[in-house]
């Protein structure tokens, strides 16, 4: 805050310029994002419907564990961002390499064969950029799926975990009146 | 006086004219009948939206948004 020569308050604030600032900065990591993906798949030819199918579902999957999850939601946003981002970037590298391996592997020098044991090096490496493949989305899915287990039914992490420990108490998730009453008898609720 | 005032609606027709052909309404249309990119930036917002969100929990020191 500051008086100007004419007397009047000017308020003068840097929480809306960083504000600005970040917003931009998350608006362009999505576009980039975005970038990312269509540029990894223009280099894909049998696997451009899998892997676009598969980082439609990451995204799908992060929103619905964004409003799900509420108590997790920067950590959902963060490892969905790092998931995408790491899968296709991998995905990229790892088939500038098999592209250059592959193709010294057909070719042969005059006079000799190739060795045919160069065939299943190949299809191994070729097996391996397939794994990579589907193996990305599969694994962020099963944590996203983890998070909603822990969620479910509209539950808080805190409720989550005193049901855990009161295992033998019998947690029913449709009776919420005899969940909340509190049992003194269960050590965890003695101290 | 007339003559300007037909000048600019036939500006402003040439501009919608020039917009159309550099296709950017066409593509608009196009994707617009595609169900996968519709759905892809509704998903895309919603994170885009709530990570917003948390950035200003963040500076106005505000958790609201998160618990």
């Amino acid at each position: 805050m500051k008086t100007t020569e004419d007397g009047k308050i000017r308020y003068k604030s840097d929480i809306v310029l960083r504000q600005i600032r970040t917003n931009v900065l998350t608006v362009l990591s999505y576009i980039f994002l975005i970038w990312v993906w269509q540029f990894t798949l223009s280099l894909q030819s049998s696997m451009y419907t899998l892997m676009n199918v598969a980082v439609f579902v990451m995204w799908a999957f992060g929103a619905a564990g964004v409003i799900l999850c509420k108590e997790d939601r920067e950590v959902i946003i963060k490892h969905t961002k790092h998931q995408i981002a790491y899968y296709l970037i991998v995905v990229f590298v790892y088939d500038l390499f098999l592209r250059v391996v592959v193709n010294g592997m057909n070719t042969s020098v005059p006079g000799y064969d190739t060795d045919p044991s160069l065939a299943v090096a190949r299809q191994f490496l070729l097996v391996v950029s397939t794994m990579l493949k589907i193996g990305f989305p599969i694994a962020f899915v099963i944590w996203m799926i983890q998070k909603f287990a822990i969620f479910k039914s509209g539950l808080s992490k805190q409720r989550q975990m005193e049901i855990l420990r009161n295992v033998r108490k019998g947690f029913s998730p449709k009776n919420k009146k005899e969940n909340e009453t509190f049992e003194k008898d269960n050590i965890n609720n003695r101290y | 006086m007339m003559d300007t005032f037909v000048n600019f609606f036939k500006n402003l027709w040439n501009f919608f004219v020039s917009i159309n052909a550099n296709a950017f309404w066409t593509i608009v249309y196009y994707l617009s009948q595609n169900w996968f990119i519709i759905s892809a930036i509704i998903f895309i917002a919603v994170l885009m939206y709530t990570e917003i969100k948390i950035n200003t929990s963040h500076l106005i020191d505000d958790r609201r948004e998160m618990y």
